[in-house]
Parts: C-alpha cells; sequence; structure tokens
C-alpha cells in the first residue's frame, strides 16, 4: 500500500527548503543608488515571520487532525449525542475552522505589530548606524521616540549632530591656523620682513601640512545638511536649504 | 544687567558650550531648543529678552523659525549663531529683521554683541 506519508513528505520538504532560501538572506548587503551602504536585511523579523509561520502550522495541523477525526465520525461523539451527532459534526467543523482562521488572523496581526513597532526601527537603526561608519552623516531616525528604540534612536541622531558639531569646528580652526601660517611664512620668506633659517621654515611648512590633513579627513566625511564649498566656505546643502 | 536668553542649536554640546559662555557673562539661559519648532514654541511661552539661533537644523531651520517667532512678536531680539559663510548668509539674516549675525566659536564678539543690544 502506498504510504500517504511517503506521499507528502518530499512535498513539505520542497517547501520548508523554498521558504528558508527566500527568507535566509542575512548575509545580502545592499548599497543605494548614491552608492551609500544601506544595511544588511534583518535577522528579527525573519525571527518573528518563522514565528508566526509555526503557529500557523501547528493550529492548522491540529485542527487538520481533528477535522480528519470529526470527518471519520468518532465514537465518543455518538455516545454523547446519539440523535444530534451529525449536526453537532457539522457545528463543531465550522468552530472548528472560524477557530482556526481567527488564530491565525490574530498571529498574524501579532506580527505586522511586532515588526512595525520592534523589528523595522532595529532594521532602519541598523542601517543608518552603518552609514555613519562609514561617513556619511546624512541619515536621520525618527525624532518622536515612542519607546526604547525610539529613544536609542534620537540619542543616534543627538551623537551624528555633535560629532558633525566637531567637524565643522575642526575645519573652521584649521582655515584659521593655516591661514595664520601663511601670513607668518609670508613675512619670513627669504625676501620678506624676517629672516628665519630653513629649519623653521620647514617646521612651518610641516604644521601647514598637518593642519591640511586634518582638513582631508573632514573632506572625507559626508555632511548632514552642509557641504564644503569650493573656497572652503560652508554653505547649507541642497534647493531646499537656501534657506529663503 | 544679564539678559534672560534662549539658545537654540540641534547640538547638544554647542548650546552647552554657548550656555557656559553666556553664564560666565552673567546672562541667564532660560531655554534651550533643538530645533526651529520647539524653538518657536519656547518662545512663546518664555518670552526671553533675547535668542541666539543656529541655522541648519533638523526639522524646521533657524531662519523659518525665527520668521515665525518675528511674526509672533515683532519686538523679538534674535542673533544668529552659525558655521555657514557669513558673507553669504548675513545678508539673509538682515533681511528677515536678526540684530547680528555671528560664527558661533567666537565667544568674545557674542557677548560683545550682546552687551551692545
Amino acid at each position: 500500500m502506498y504510504s500517504r506519508r511517503q506521499e507528502v513528505t518530499p512535498v513539505v520538504t520542497q517547501v520548508i527548503q523554498t521558504m528558508k532560501k527566500a527568507f535566509d538572506n542575512t548575509e545580502a548587503t545592499s548599497q543605494t543608488a548614491s552608492g551609500v551602504p544601506s544595511g544588511k536585511v534583518g535577522r528579527i523579523k525573519h525571527l518573528f515571520l518563522w514565528c508566526f509561520l509555526a503557529i500557523t502550522l501547528v493550529v492548522s495541523g491540529v485542527a487538520a487532525g481533528l477535522l480528519i477525526e470529526l470527518g471519520c465520525g468518532p465514537d465518543w461523539l455518538a455516545q454523547i449525542h446519539p440523535d444530534k451527532s451529525a449536526t453537532v459534526q457539522a457545528a463543531l467543523r465550522w468552530r472548528m475552522a472560524l477557530s482556526v482562521v481567527t488564530i491565525v488572523a490574530a498571529a498574524g496581526g501579532i506580527f505586522l505589530f511586532l515588526n512595525s513597532r520592534i523589528a523595522a526601527p532595529l532594521e532602519k537603526t541598523e542601517r543608518i548606524t552603518g552609514q555613519m561608519v562609514e561617513g556619511y552623516l546624512g541619515g536621520t531616525l525618527s525624532s518622536r521616540p515612542t519607546n526604547e528604540i525610539g529613544r536609542i534612536g534620537e540619542s543616534i541622531n543627538g551623537l551624528a549632530v555633535n560629532f558633525q558639531e566637531m567637524l565643522i569646528l575642526v575645519w573652521n580652526q584649521t582655515d584659521n591656523a593655516i591661514n595664520r601660517l601663511r601670513r607668518i611664512t609670508g613675512r619670513m620668506h627669504p625676501d620678506g620682513e624676517q629672516r628665519v633659517s630653513g629649519e623653521m621654515m620647514a617646521e612651518l611648512q610641516s604644521a601647514h601640512q598637518d593642519l591640511e590633513t586634518m582638513r582631508m579627513m573632514v573632506r572625507s566625511f559626508d555632511l548632514y545638511d552642509v557641504t564644503i564649498a569650493e573656497d572652503n566656505g560652508l554653505t547649507a546643502k541642497g534647493a531646499a536649504k537656501t534657506l529663503n | 544687567m544679564g539678559k534672560s536668553i534662549l539658545i537654540v542649536d540641534d547640538s547638544s554640546i554647542m548650546r552647552k558650550m554657548i550656555k557656559t559662555t553666556l553664564q560666565s557673562a552673567g546672562h541667564e539661559v532660560v531655554g534651550e531648543a533643538k530645533n526651529g519648532d520647539d524653538a518657536v514654541t519656547l518662545y512663546k511661552t518664555l518670552r526671553p529678552d533675547l535668542v541666539t539661533m543656529d541655522i541648519t537644523m533638523r526639522g524646521m531651520d533657524g531662519f523659518e523659525a525665527a520668521r515665525q517667532i518675528l511674526q509672533d512678536d515683532g519686538a523679538a531680539r534674535i542673533i544668529f549663531l552659525s558655521n555657514l559663510d557669513e558673507t553669504q548668509y548675513s545678508q539673509e539674516a538682515e533681511q528677515i529683521g536678526a540684530m547680528g549675525y555671528l560664527n558661533k566659536h567666537r565667544s568674545k564678539e557674542i557677548l560683545t554683541l550682546i552687551e551692545r543690544i
């Protein structure tokens, strides 16, 4: 006799493998069109999804088993309701089907809720902080936190703002220092007002170079709302930021 | 005599630095706002003698916040403290009705301007 289990097992295995392949993409990284890394796809969302699928499978399996049992007309039912067993069976099937649908819908709702409140914000936080690590400070997390994850996002925003402020301070102060050095070295040029040893001149040029190196590091960051113009001045970024 | 001042800047470190500068000169910092929306709301509540306003902030920027404050209170005194190129933006600040535009890291000049106002 051909076993039903032998028929079903390969199909179930195939389905599980296909779902696993579709969901197991946590190693994938991607970039936006501008080349900014957009982070990895979330494992937590997949965890919630697997929980939802597991609940659905378990409930569906139990319901299927009970329906099959009811379909065969169990003895215990005939003993309890000898006159109405067929009617009771039908009513029980309906109620069971409704219960399964309700439980699956509730599980789906819980998955969507957890995804929107936990998984999605965490994914965005991971993405934005990943961008900041790469020097892109333009990302912003929700500024109206409703829970701990939101407050973490707000703190990260604050860190990015303070860090940018520091970078701008470095930029401006090195600008001032370089201009002073130029004026000093201009006066100390062999043809200038005051003669100075070659060693001193080399020291001054070295200091100038150190400052340029610091400015080069600042330039390697992509700031949130400010851009470094051709003349090394700072201007607000983008058309919307012309501040008119 | 010290003035009551509202500090507006999205950087908490910058607000701390400005507050220290102002308090060292005997002024009272009555409030701090980290964006333009909060600045407008706090101004209506606190009615400070003076507002120090950053320009680039997430959400509503300083220029828009200044416009709204001046719309509500024509006598509001606002000075812009910013890192942006002064030659490019000081004219805009003047047109809005601000009392000054300074680099936010020039403490002495900031205090001198506040004393004059």
